[in-house]
């Protein structure tokens, strides 16, 4: 897979995300057949670019370090790190969200179970997928063929 | 402070003789790799220069092709070995 090709099923998968987030928060607990369409669908999509990027970046993540060359070993490093960050900056944001919609809720009291469902998940979701989606989003393209010559006569 | 060797575009180029070195023993990316243990695209990645080795994998590499490590790698492009081979010695100089 190019990264071009990546690109666009990191940014398939992170905005499948946010369209089935954002659709459950907006049915505030009580979805109709459109929103559960629209919740469907993104899942879908979301899972099945989720499984494009797998195929284009998943041996990295996973494999144990020792099966992992020096260069594969300091890709998926960088790749935790940018994530790390990403995760941190994600998680402030939806403390503030939560605070946000705590004090919307009467008199300071507990968040509707509607509204923390799509944030807890999204939390969950992003913070298992990112270093993937970091690595199908950085790494060049792989060399074009496996460089074969043929040897020359002596 | 501990350089990325995967982000090339921000460290100084490291250029390399790796392409003509396997094709002058008639090696694949594979056999290279295989020789020096690591995986045939990081062979690849390193001729490209998206990626440069370690010290222990210039060595691997050195140790392999049984050149000093300044030989297949630089910090200054290296001239086309056509022009080393066949350049008009200046007056004076050896040829």
């Amino acid at each position: 897979m190019s990264r071009s090709q990546r690109r666009v099923a990191v940014t398939g998968c992170y905005l499948g995300y946010a369209a089935l987030g954002t659709t459950w928060c907006l049915a505030a607990g009580r979805p109709d057949g459109l929103d559960w369409a629209v919740v469907i669908l993104a899942g879908v999509v979301s899972l099945a670019a989720l499984f494009a990027v797998w195929r284009g970046a998943g041996g990295l993540i996973l494999a144990s370090a020792h099966l992992l060359d020096e260069r594969q070993r300091a890709v998926r490093d960088r790749a935790f790190r940018i994530a790390y960050l990403i995760v941190s900056v994600v998680f402030l944001a939806a403390a503030l969200l939560y605070s946000r919609l705590a004090l919307r809720a009467t008199a300071g009291g507990p968040v509707a179970y509607h509204d923390l469902l799509p944030l807890g998940i999204g939390a969950v979701l992003i913070t298992l997928t990112l270093p993937l989606a970091v690595v199908a989003w950085t790494e060049p393209d792989p060399p074009e063929d496996s460089g074969t010559f043929t040897k020359t006569a002596q | 402070m501990a350089t990325d060797n995967t982000s090339p575009e921000s460290a100084t180029r490291i250029y390399n003789r790796l392409r003509v070195l396997r094709a002058e023993r008639g090696l694949s990316r594979q056999d290279l790799a295989r020789a020096v243990s690591v995986n045939y695209q990081t062979i690849g990645y390193l001729e490209r220069g998206d990626y440069h080795p370690s010290l222990e994998l210039a060595f691997r590499l050195s140790q392999f092709f049984g050149l000093p490590i300044e030989a297949i790698f630089s910090l200054a492009p290296f001239s086309p070995l056509s022009a080393a081979l066949y350049r008009s010695p200046t007056p004076g100089e050896k040829s």
